[in-house]
């Protein structure tokens, strides 16, 4: 092994997660080294929709970190001097089902309805969203008026003025970009295929516990001697926690998308389906409907949840009966020409929050990842939030607890090692 | 070749943009599909991959054997959604 190289902080993973991390800490001025084992946005950042959304975001904290990360979006073009092609179009939860509607009202503490009643805080109405008229109710005249082309089916919304849409791949090479300017070094087509794990006994009381330490990362014609090691790789984390020695609960959830031709502008929103929310909820429902449109024009329709491991095969079954749901809202779609269609992998955590902070029982070992459908949406705040973390343990040793407010036990690796 | 003679019809990418994204470390034809758009468009690359298959050989000196094929997604050739 001729080839060394020693840095502060490694990266393992070239997703946008990973590339913004990187450049927040290039940034400090951190020495930062990022390994990706294909190339850049080559795995789900590339195959993933654009949507900024604050409407599904259940959870008050998951909520804070989003209007945080909207805020970055709003000037990270010109920061990064890269376009990521954000606009600020305004979000739409479509509802074809009066009943379903009507649940958002529902505040009966009725306890039979609990699975109504569970379906209804799905859409986050007060808790984390400030402002008591933030999410707007649209009826189908005002939804007429502004999304002209929507079928007639579709007999209300709720909308919220401040959700948009990017693009990804645009935002991950702009992260990339600024961060080789700031001396970070982005190592692509190098995978990492072995740790050197060094073991430390700290005695505290009489008791001895150990501490681990990733001390050496190998790739297959390199040698890297980092001081932290952060796991940015999405839905493929567990096989780097397996090389550690570690567990890590991240699993692949499928989602299938459609590309069509490009068209002049016919969509005004980032418009998701109420019973695509539901899915993410729901393990056993995995069919659902989103729609934008890009920049360039073309309109990107998603989507499924499946689990179905790291199959990447577009199954043409449900690629249909998205199809045929798209149809149903958008009755324009039938003459509209797809252009291709392809698979992406949602980092799915077990209880539906991104897992971020430090891997207990190591030193220098962190996690970045099961995101979900979150991911580019929380990307900014993501990178902020693990170099802000990063930062201060290598100035002052200490872990931070609290960001934004935000008390972060509640995303931290370590929820999964109790009971 | 002209630099600012165009590779990819769909979107407009020229030979320019394309050595561009390769300078700056792409190394497959898939990332510069996405750092470009060059072969996002409505023929799906058909036209250009191969053109930027021989300008990674070239610029990487290698053979155009050598350089990966990228993965072809489906539908083979466009569909209107009415099919469905």
């Amino acid at each position: 092994m001729t080839n060394k190289l020693y840095t502060d902080v490694l990266i393992i993973g070239g997703g946008v997660i990973g590339s913004s991390i990187c450049y927040y800490l290039s940034k400090k001025g951190i020495n930062t080294v990022l390994v990706e084992r294909f190339g850049i946005s080559s795995g789900s950042s590339g195959a993933c929709d654009g949507f900024i959304f604050l409407q599904s975001k259940k959870d008050k904290d998951l909520c804070t970190l989003t209007l945080e990360s909207l805020k970055k979006f709003t000037f990270l073009s010109e920061e990064l001097s890269y376009d990521t092609e954000f606009e600020k179009c305004g979000g739409l939860v479509i509802f074809t089902d009066e009943g379903k509607f009507r649940l958002l009202d529902d505040k009966s503490g009725n306890e039979n309805k609990s699975e109504n009643r569970k379906r209804s805080s799905i859409i986050s109405k007060k808790d984390g969203i400030k402002g008591n008229n933030y999410i707007k109710k649209i009826d189908r005249l005002e939804l007429k008026k502004i999304e002209p082309f929507i079928s007639k089916k579709v007999i209300a919304a709720t909308s919220c003025g401040d959700e948009g849409q990017v693009n990804p791949i645009n935002l991950n090479f702009g992260f990339i970009e600024a961060s080789k300017r700031n001396k970070a070094k982005i190592l692509t087509y190098e995978e990492v295929v072995s740790f050197n794990i060094t073991q430390n006994e700290n005695y505290f009381n009489e008791d001895i516990t150990y501490r681990r330490k990733i001390s050496k990362v190998y790739t297959a014609n390199r040698e890297i001697i980092p001081e932290e090691v952060v796991c940015a790789c999405g839905a493929w984390s567990k096989k780097i926690g397996d090389m550690a020695g570690t567990k890590i609960p991240v699993i692949p959830r499928k989602g299938t998308l459609i590309v069509t031709e490009a068209l002049p502008k016919i969509i005004n929103h980032v418009i998701l389906d109420f019973d695509y929310l539901c899915c993410k909820y729901e393990e056993n429902r995995e069919l659902g409907f989103t729609i934008e449109q890009t920049k360039s024009g073309n309109l990107l329709i998603g989507s499924t949840r499946e689990f179905a491991g790291f199959d990447d095969r577009v199954d043409f079954n449900k690629l249909s009966k998205v199809i045929y749901r798209a149809k149903e809202i958008f009755p324009f779609l039938g003459e509209v020409s797809i252009i291709r269609s392809f698979c992406g992998f949602r980092p799915y955590s077990p209880d539906l929050l991104p897992i971020l902070g430090k891997v207990q029982g190591f030193d220098n070992f962190w996690l970045a990842a099961g995101h979900e459908g979150d991911g580019i949406a929380l990307s900014p705040i993501t990178g902020i939030l693990m170099s802000e973390l990063i930062g201060e343990k290598i100035n002052s040793g200490k872990i931070l607890n609290n960001f934004l407010g935000v008390d972060l036990k509640k995303f931290s690796p370590e929820r999964f090692n109790k009971v | 070749m002209n630099k600012d003679e165009i590779v990819c019809r769909c979107e407009e990418v020229t030979y320019k943009e394309v050595l561009k994204a390769i300078k700056s470390g792409c190394k497959t034809i898939s990332e510069i599909r996405r750092k470009t758009r060059a072969g996002m468009g409505f023929c799906q690359g058909k036209s250009c991959r191969s053109i930027i298959a021989k300008m990674l050989a070239v610029e990487g000196g290698k053979e155009v054997s050598e350089i990966e094929v990228e993965k072809i997604r489906p539908p083979a050739i466009t569909v209107k959604m009415k099919i469905f």
